[in-house]
């Protein structure tokens, strides 16, 4: 194994979108991104990439949106309420089908909201990205070092399927530092075809434009609709923790996970056969993988989120049809849920069951 | 037979616009600095929202649509992966002047090396002739009340190539007109020496041209000139305002 | 195997700097560890904290209620962090700062008078790297010599800072034995 070196999630994220071959960055500072925006500053300079930063996250996305019609591997890095500076954007981003990478470092509730870690953007980035319906690959990384590894793949997937890839992440990825083992970088790669390099006279690219009728029209929606049904197929992807022969399953992603990990083998330990579920993917959502817990001896699930009102056992109950019974524990705001909080949580249910 | 004009092939079939509107007459004079100059293979148009996306189907180089207003980010966007090529937006003044008089302003002050070409027209004309912040005092549109555009509510048409040319890093803003042969052959030669100073020196430049709507002016498509001349030049002075060699 | 160990102080005590320290001695020894810096409003001002733990296998959460080392830098951290101790545990008081004693009778507490010794080696922003001296020779948090390389590889290289930080962590370790 190679050395592993100790950085934020951050710094992690960054340095993986470079090495897989990010080639344009644009981005606008906020709380808790800002070190990702302050290590691309240099970074990008010392590699001979493209670094702005932009005067506003309309601007630094639409940025992003030039950079990729013009075939550069595009990316950007914010938090909170200035997503939905960059919803109208990503919304053009899905409908031109435009690749590019955007990461979410979640902060606490709406309006001003607050700086603490949280995952009150869950419908946000799930239900529909922006006007229209279209949907990112949205992804949720559990630690710095998959944090690492879902930035520098997520912009091959963005090639791929031409599409946007959202890493929902939080202040727990993004600020606390592990050792991580980075990928290698990636050299000469090719300019995609079809982005608008300067061409005329029949070999024209139109991005977006309104004579596109291959995207803007029924046919263009039902190839959106494909795509969503192959991710749902192919693409899903989510870790199963000590679930052998789980009877009572939490289901959480990303701080929420990590935080209850601890509590799976306390349990575990008092001879409770608890497991935890944690959806990797947020779109498409682990919805059969759910579906399924019914059948494979499973008694209860509990939910388990830093948002309240609870956003992600909407989807949870969607994929288990009442199947299961289902339990929450929830939080926001300066009171995060401990793992201690979880182990106590799950001991009730494990008396109701 | 020798031929004494042909149709620049930048130029596709018909177009949509209205009788007399100044975009089509624009869409030529660009595509004629492109042909003349060879440009026309590493041109990369951001279009912006509104009566200019009407060029779309009309001429036959990359062009990128923008989100409302944003035609300057995606521009810088694209240059910064397309250094060696010949980037412009298209916008309106509702797109540049208005909602994205930000991002105009802010590529400005970065010197972005790409060309804004800024068509105003004093309205917004593809929603029907609604007031733009460059709408003429006492202009009637369907949104100014029956007296017209009265400074005591809206205050006074916005100057934008007065602005961008107090901007340290533009490197050539000028203001033109498009409603005579004489204005067209001026409106030609600062797009192209905005167009050069991108190519060769790497400068930011900003050319307003006023066009006519005669649609949402209310007069007839051949008094339009007249309407510009009277009307339109008094508030909206042409000229070159910020020149490499000084103003 | 996992250590979990809180640091605590106000802003300028270097508090982030020694956990960040703790952590990369423990990633050259090749454990699992984790650095969480407190965020919210403690980070401008008032109280500053982070949490460290070091772990032979996959570590949980990066932050915890309880704690088997809590190092209090000054009293507000000694007062905020005094019950987060597990039973059994250590809680280590810069007794420049903090002389109170603890009323629990489950842990252990022990002083450091980390800023006299600062001040010893030269100047009182070694703080940090005293207790960092205090707490590798104990031995059961990370190996002595590879913080000891940490500190030189990280921090200050000017010839006058090494000298300092070396004096500092020297100073701190022969506390440790001392206790």
């Amino acid at each position: 194994m190679a050395k592993r070196e100790l950085m934020s999630g951050n710094v992690a994220m960054a340095e993986s979108a470079i090495r897989a071959g990010c080639n344009f960055f644009a981005s606008y500072p906020i709380t808790p991104q800002t070190t990702l925006l302050e290590y691309m500053s240099t970074r990008m300079f010392e590699v001979g990439r493209e670094f702005i930063q932009a005067e506003s996250e309309i601007g630094a996305i639409n940025m992003v949106m030039g950079a990729a019609a013009a075939g550069g591997r595009a990316f950007t890095a914010t938090a909170g309420m200035a997503v939905s500076l960059m919803m109208e954007t990503l919304s053009y981003l899905c409908a031109a089908k435009l690749p590019s990478v955007v990461v979410n470092i979640q902060r606490t509730g709406a309006g001003a909201g607050g700086i603490t870690s949280s995952q009150t953007d869950f419908h946000y980035a799930t239900k529909s990205m922006g006007h229209g319906g279209l949907h990112a690959y949205v992804l949720s990384p559990g630690d710095v070092q998959e944090a690492a590894d879902l930035v520098y793949d997520a912009f091959a997937f963005a090639e791929k399927y031409q599409c946007l890839v959202y890493i929902l992440t939080d202040a727990m990825v993004a600020q606390v530092m592990e050792p991580v083992e980075l990928k290698p970088m990636l050299e000469n790669l090719p300019v995609r075809e079809g982005s608008a390099q300067g061409s005329a006279l029949g070999g024209t690219k139109r991005i977006n434009t309104i004579n596109r009728t291959d995207l803007r029209s029924l046919e263009g929606y039902r190839s959106f609709e494909a795509m969503y049904d192959t991710w749902q197929r192919e693409e899903v992807r989510y870790e199963e923790y000590r679930m052998e022969d789980a009877e009572i399953v939490l289901v959480a992603t990303g701080m929420s996970a990590r935080i209850a990990r601890g509590a799976i083998d306390t349990l575990r330990a008092e001879g409770v056969k608890a497991g935890m579920f944690r959806p990797i993917t947020l779109y498409p959502f682990p919805t059969q993988q759910i579906r399924g817990f019914a059948q494979r001896g499973i008694k209860a699930v509990l939910d388990a989120e830093v948002a309240v009102p609870a956003q992600m056992i909407d989807d949870v109950d969607h994929a288990l049809q009442g199947s299961l019974p289902l339990y929450k524990i929830d939080c926001t705001w300066n009171t995060v849920f401990t793992t201690e909080d979880i182990e106590k949580k799950l001991r009730e249910v494990a008396q109701e069951v | 037979m020798k031929a004494v004009y042909e149709r620049n092939p930048l130029l596709m079939g018909s177009n949509k616009f209205c009788p007399g509107c100044g975009h089509p007459l624009l869409n030529k004079i660009i595509a004629d600095v492109l042909a003349e100059n060879n440009w026309a293979g590493d041109a990369i148009t951001a279009l912006c929202i509104g009566c200019a996306l009407n060029m779309t189907p009309y001429v036959d180089w990359d062009l990128v649509q923008c989100p409302h207003g944003r035609a300057a980010a995606v521009a810088t966007g694209i240059k910064h992966v397309q250094k060696s090529k010949l980037v412009f937006t298209y916008q309106g003044d509702g797109d540049a002047a208005g909602i994205g008089l930000t991002e105009t302003f802010h590529a400005a002050s970065r010197g972005e090396p790409f060309t804004q070409i800024m068509v105003n027209n004093q309205i917004y004309g593809m929603t029907g002739g609604q007031s733009s912040c460059t709408t003429l005092i006492g202009q009637k549109t369907t949104t100014s009340g029956p007296s017209g555009r009265d400074p005591a509510h809206t205050g006074y048409p916005t100057k934008l190539a007065e602005v961008i040319a107090m901007v340290d890093a533009a490197g050539y803003v000028a203001r033109v007109s498009i409603h005579t042969p004489k204005h067209i052959r001026q409106a030609k030669k600062a797009i192209e020496k905005a167009f050069r100073l991108q190519m060769e020196e790497n400068k930011y430049t900003f050319v307003e041209v006023l066009a006519m709507c005669p649609t949402n002016f209310h007069v007839e498509p051949w008094d339009a000139p007249a309407y510009t001349e009277e009307k339109v030049l008094p508030v909206f002075p042409l000229g070159e305002f910020k020149t490499p060699e000084g103003r | 195997m996992e250590k979990t160990i809180l640091i605590g102080g106000f802003g300028g005590q270097g508090v982030q700097t020694l956990g960040k320290l703790l952590a990369y001695t423990a990633n050259e020894e090749e454990k699992r560890v984790t650095f969480a810096p407190a965020y919210g409003g403690e980070m401008r001002g008032g109280t500053s904290n982070c949490t460290v733990i070091i772990s032979d296998s996959q570590i949980g959460s990066p932050t915890r209620q309880m704690l088997d080392i809590v190092v209090a830098m000054n009293v507000e951290s000694f007062q905020k962090f005094e019950a987060r101790v597990k039973p059994g545990g250590l809680l280590i008081c810069n007794s420049s700062l903090v002389t109170q004693k603890t009323a629990r009778t489950d842990i252990t507490q022990l002083f450091l008078p980390a800023n006299a010794l600062a001040e010893e080696a030269g100047s009182d922003k070694t703080l940090n790297v005293v207790m960092l001296g205090f707490l590798s020779a104990r031995g059961d948090l990370v190996g002595r010599s590879a913080a000891e390389a940490v500190v030189a590889e990280k921090l200050g290289k000017k010839e006058k800072f090494r000298a300092m930080n070396e004096k500092a962590f020297a100073l701190g370790a022969a506390q440790a034995v001392a206790v």
